[in-house]
């Protein structure tokens, strides 16, 4: 007698868990997958299509779309790619987004894996297609733009003022995150001209006993930071803990006092850190982390021209990459401003009524801006 | 012309031909005008502007007589192959001449305010790079980087009015101290900043919504005049009229006194920061440059001559290292150019297109 | 695309050759604070420069150097000789001169430097040094920071309270070529502590001329109309009639809140007329005498006398030394162009011929928190 496939009770994602949202996470069978999805929507016009991927150990994929709402192209687009996906095997959604994806010598992640069936749903209402690979916790949501790696579900859910605010924390964390160190290594070994001089004279007290120049400097620390996060990744939490404080106060301290990095210096790697933990979805977060080095050597190269250079390049891929054929850089690059009301800031709900351009949905209107009103009533 | 796919918004379009006019000219305009007019020297621009409007309008005219195909498509259409050939060649040298003169200037401001040890082969190499990645895209994405790049840098606009707190308003009266004359007579200085809008020969087919081009293009024009507008008189009542001549770059020189308590030098911030003000110059040119040599060369993909272009580029300036005074040698020459390929040629085939269409009308009667 | 990345890699190799070695971090900088430029008896070129130091191994934070050289670029090449690191001029604070510097025509030439090269601060503030620079420089005080920092704050304190003017390097050059103004420098003077003099006055070539006290530096700052945070003028009235004891028990001090000076220039009968209109809301901060010797129309009267005669004092001084400190020139050719166009050569001269009138309207807004 063949069991049936063991599987996985629902829990909510380890990785994406939320403060107000439905703690539910997708798992591992597919079949329960597209019910959780199901459950969210409804609908009459919430289509499934199915098919298998890999020859040997077959993998059912099923893509799920609302038909009267998703662009046709894209879902053409999608199946098409899908079907010429050729391996022995596929065994996550991650492996065959990588298939899928439409720049993969780009940093940047293309296309959005979620563990969230509320998260995976809101965007199938958006006109987005959610693609569910069985055996996998992770469905695909295509077309992906910049913008969407910045969203939670927590934004819709709490109050837009709260929202917004947490929205402009994550760009400027993101910010942070690829310049900063950057700014610390172009600042110190080529425009010592733009520090205020007291602050001058205190990163020189901090600087004056270390042998290396900063973007070595800068170098070590980054890379032993990102060694600590990736051994905690897979430790389990209890040693986890260990790694933290080997790390953080061992490590971080006594290389200050051995004078092999500058206090200064330490302040910027647990800024990037910080900043980079911000990044609400794990791709993203890594992509950053992959940027800043080769910013990094630019900037101890050419100072702050540098800077812009690696700049110019992020931005040349920005504007110029595509997910599934849509551009990714909308609503900023092309330039849409009715969609800027959830970009950085997040308006009210009524006020957003369209769908954002660049899904290029059939039916763009999602809401009617009716509504109780009851700050105009007496 | 086949490849007419991808296609520009509006303001795209607006924004290319305005970014296209701003670049590297605004770091010595104040300078240039205080040289032939004094203090006078904003209504020269005022003045250039109603010309160059004129120019555009003209060019517009002209391309809405063949609206599917650029200006060499136009000519194909109405001399023939040879003329199409021959004037595809000369805006690619004219083009590639204004790119190689804007791209080494840039470079060499780069050298002389930020990095004085650095090469200037090394930085245009350098510089090569986002501009390849940039530009062996299509126009849409041009258009994109145009447009975004405008909104990035419009708060160094608000740096520049930070240091006025020292101006002194008095220096811009009396105006019109020396008459009229004086300002007709260095209209030639002035008219050069709005140079660029001839790009407009090869936006037109791409636009989407083509009865708009005049509003636009009018508008870019408008646009650039009011950023030229802000920095000449904010450089003319910050410095007093006998010593801004002495200052070669004075709008770079001007952000050199703000302080703040976190930032010092913003010159150096700011500069770095305009170096994307500079590209939304020198992408443009270098694509209408290889774009007629794959219309040349009857290709679709201009990726290949891109890099052929860049190589040249580099090695040009690796083999015959720019300076200031050669650069402004041939910056002055390829402004004569500029004259006859945005103002004169327009004027020109315009006159000989309607009077066409006008005996074309009659000998059908 | 391998074949790209390949070359774009090898484009980064040269370019990272080819720049390799040529910063200098911030810790192998000798960064100058302090610029000084005097002459020693035989009027030989002395260039002074101060600069911290930041190893905690050393007893003092701060070190200073002054060498004979041709000129403030060539004195590097000396500061380079002595001092730990490469010596950068990029963050200047202070600019001392030598008041025998002032002395001699044309010396304005020696900062050239200064202005050509992009790596020195323009804000930096100049200061005219009564007696020899290197008394100055080299004065370690236990009771005081660094001694830049002090010196800047010190200039820019009494800049604030509208004690003397603001000069910066830019600023300078801008009065040196401005045509319709002469150039005013604040002054300092080291006899046991450094202390604040007024504001030397240059003419047109700079040449050094007059020094004004304090008090006038203030009446000049309103005479151009910049005060900053706070003006106040102690003020004897005199005409009180209040018996003199050890306390000078006529003072009256008042802190102008308001100041508005309008210039009205004309030409007539051969020279400028400049009408100054001054108007100043003032309160009163402090009254030694008692309640009742006059009423506030006529302490108004007082104060208006008073600063009106110190301001025609001070305006005959500038015209007696030809030189416009000011910038009367600049409204003689916003407003009277052709006739100043006749003159710009010879401003001073000018100026000292035309007619200045000064009319001081005062209102005291309140008298203070006591009766």
């Amino acid at each position: 007698m063949i069991l049936p496939f063991p599987k996985r009770s629902i829990e909510e994602s380890p990785v994406e868990s939320s403060l107000k949202g439905a703690h539910v996470g997708f798992t591992e069978t597919g079949s329960e997958n597209v019910a959780l999805i199901r459950k969210q929507i409804h609908n009459r016009e919430l289509k499934i299509k199915e098919m298998t991927v890999g020859k040997r150990g077959k993998a059912k994929v099923s893509i799920l779309y609302l038909s009267d709402v998703a662009n046709q192209e894209v879902l053409k687009e999608l199946e098409e790619r899908i079907q010429k996906v050729d391996v022995d095997s596929v065994l996550g959604a991650g492996e065959l987004a990588e298939y899928i994806e439409d720049h993969p010598y780009s940093p940047f992640p293309q296309l959005l894996l979620t563990e969230r069936p509320d998260f995976a749903a809101s965007e199938i209402l958006q006109g987005r297609i959610v693609t569910v690979v069985d055996r996998s916790p992770n469905v695909i949501v295509g077309p992906a733009t910049f913008d969407s790696f910045f969203k939670t579900t927590d934004d819709y859910s709490s109050r837009w003022m709260v929202a917004s605010f947490l929205r402009l924390m994550r760009y400027f964390g993101f910010l942070i995150a690829i310049f900063l160190p950057d700014i610390y290594i172009a600042t110190i070994s080529f425009h010592v001209d733009v520090i205020p001089l007291n602050l001058l004279l205190s990163l020189g007290a901090s600087r004056e006993r270390i042998p290396f120049p900063p973007y070595i400097e800068a170098f070590i620390m980054e890379l032993t930071i990102e060694m600590l996060r990736e051994a905690g990744v897979r430790l389990p939490a209890k040693i986890g803990q260990t790694v933290g404080i080997v790390g953080g106060i061992i490590i971080g301290q006594a290389a200050v006092e051995a004078g092999i990095v500058s206090n200064i210096m330490v302040i910027v790697v647990a800024l990037t850190a910080v900043a980079s933990f911000i990044i609400p979805n794990y791709e993203m977060g890594s992509a950053v982390r992959i940027i800043r080095f080769p910013m990094m050597i630019l900037a101890s190269m050419f100072g702050f021209v540098g800077i812009i250079v690696g700049f110019m390049i992020l931005l040349a891929q920005f504007i110029s990459l595509k997910s599934l054929g849509t551009p990714y850089g909308s609503p900023i690059a092309p330039l849409r401003f009715p969609d800027w009301k959830d970009l950085f800031i997040r308006l009210p709900q009524w006020s957003i009524r369209n769908r954002p351009f660049s899904t290029s949905a059939m039916q763009m209107k999602k809401a009617n801006p009716n509504r109780p009103e009851g700050d105009k009533r007496r | 012309m086949k490849n007419i796919k991808s296609e520009i918004t509006l303001m795209q379009y607006i924004l290319l031909i305005h970014g296209v006019q701003m670049g590297v000219g605004v770091l010595t305009l104040p300078r240039e005008l205080a040289e032939k007019a004094g203090t006078d020297g904003w209504m020269v621009l005022i003045l250039s502007w109603f010309l160059s409007t004129t120019a555009s309008l003209i060019i517009i005219q002209v391309m809405k007589k063949h609206p599917d195909g650029t200006i060499l498509d136009l000519l194909t259409h109405y001399f023939g192959k040879w003329v199409g050939k021959a004037a595809a060649i000369i805006f690619v040298l004219y083009f590639a001449v204004l790119a190689h003169v804007i791209f080494a200037r840039e470079a060499l401001f780069i050298q002389a305010w930020i990095l004085p040890y650095i090469e200037v082969y090394v930085l245009i190499l350098l510089l090569s790079i986002p501009s390849y990645l940039i530009v062996r895209e299509n126009i849409k994405i041009l258009g994109r980087y145009a447009e975004f790049i405008f909104f990035m840098t419009l708060w160094t606009l608000i740096t520049y009015l930070l240091p006025l707190e020292y101006a002194e308003w008095l220096h811009l009266l009396p105006v019109l101290k020396e008459g009229w004359m004086l300002i007709l007579t260095s209209v030639r200085a002035a008219i050069f900043s709005f140079i660029g809008f001839e790009i407009a020969f090869f936006l037109y087919p791409f636009l989407q919504k083509k009865e708009k081009a005049s509003i636009g293009i009018v508008v870019a024009n408008t646009l650039s005049l009011i950023m030229f507008l802000i920095i000449t008189i904010g450089a003319f009542a910050f410095y007093s009229p006998d010593e801004i001549t002495l200052y070669n770059e004075p709008t770079i020189e001007m952000l050199k006194v703000i302080e703040f308590q976190f930032i010092e030098r913003l010159e150096i911030v700011v500069f770095s920061f305009y170096l994307f003000v500079i590209s939304t110059t020198v992408l443009p040119f270098m694509f209408i440059t290889v774009f007629c040599t794959s219309w040349l060369a009857g290709k679709q993909d201009h990726r290949r001559h891109l890099i052929w272009f860049l190589l040249i580029e580099c090695a040009v300036v690796a083999l015959f290292p720019p300076s200031f005074d050669r650069n402004t040698l041939l910056q002055q020459t390829i402004e004569q150019a500029g004259l006859i390929v945005a103002f004169a040629f327009p004027l020109c085939l315009w006159a000989y297109v309607s009077l066409r269409g006008l005996f074309k009308r009659r000998a059908i009667k | 695309m391998k074949r790209w990345t390949l070359s774009i890699l090898c484009v980064f190799l040269a370019a990272f050759l080819a720049s390799c070695g040529r910063s200098v971090p911030l810790e192998d900088l000798t960064i100058s604070l302090i610029l000084g430029v005097d002459l020693d008896d035989e009027d030989h070129l002395i260039i002074s420069q101060s600069s911290p130091v930041f190893s905690q191994e050393t007893k003092k934070n701060v070190e200073t150097y002054q060498v004979k050289a041709k000129s403030i670029r060539d004195s590097r090449k000396h500061f380079d000789a002595l001092a730990t690191g490469e010596v950068t001029a990029a963050k200047i604070q202070v600019l001392l001169i030598g008041k025998r510097v002032l002395e001699h025509e044309g010396w304005f030439s020696i900062l050239d430097t200064v202005y050509r090269n992009p790596a020195f601060s323009i804000n930096t503030r100049v200061i005219v040094v009564d007696g020899p620079v290197s008394d100055v420089i080299f004065y370690e005080p236990d009771d005081k920071p660094q001694l830049s920092l002090y010196l800047k704050e010190v200039i820019d304190k009494n800049i604030m309270r509208s004690r003397t003017v603001v000069d910066t390097l830019q600023m300078l050059h801008r009065q040196m070529y401005e045509k319709g103004m002469t150039p005013s420098i604040p002054e300092i003077k080291k006899e046991n502590d450094i202390e604040l003099v007024g504001t030397a006055l240059l003419e047109e070539k700079g040449k050094y001329v007059d020094t004004l006290s304090i008090q006038d530096s203030s009446l000049l700052i309103v005479l151009r109309d910049e005060k900053k945070q706070e003006l106040t003028f102690s003020i004897p009235m005199t005409s009180l009639d209040i018996e003199e004891g050890i306390f000078n028990k006529n003072e009256l001090s008042i802190d102008v809140s308001r100041v508005k000076s309008k210039v009205k220039t004309t030409y007539g009968q051969g020279q400028f007329h400049f009408n100054y209109d001054i108007q100043m809301t003032v309160t009163v901060v402090e009254r030694l005498f008692p309640e009742g010797l006059a009423n506030k129309g006529e302490l108004e009267k007082m104060i208006e006398q008073e600063l009106t005669s110190r301001l025609e004092n001070l305006i005959k001084n500038i015209q007696k030394h030809k030189i416009d400190p000011i910038g009367l020139g600049i409204y003689a050719r916003a407003y009277q162009y052709e006739q100043y166009k006749k003159v710009e050569e010879h401003w001073g001269e000018a100026l000292a011929e035309s007619s200045i009138d000064v009319s001081l309207d005062i209102d005291i807004k309140s008298e203070g928190a006591t009766r």
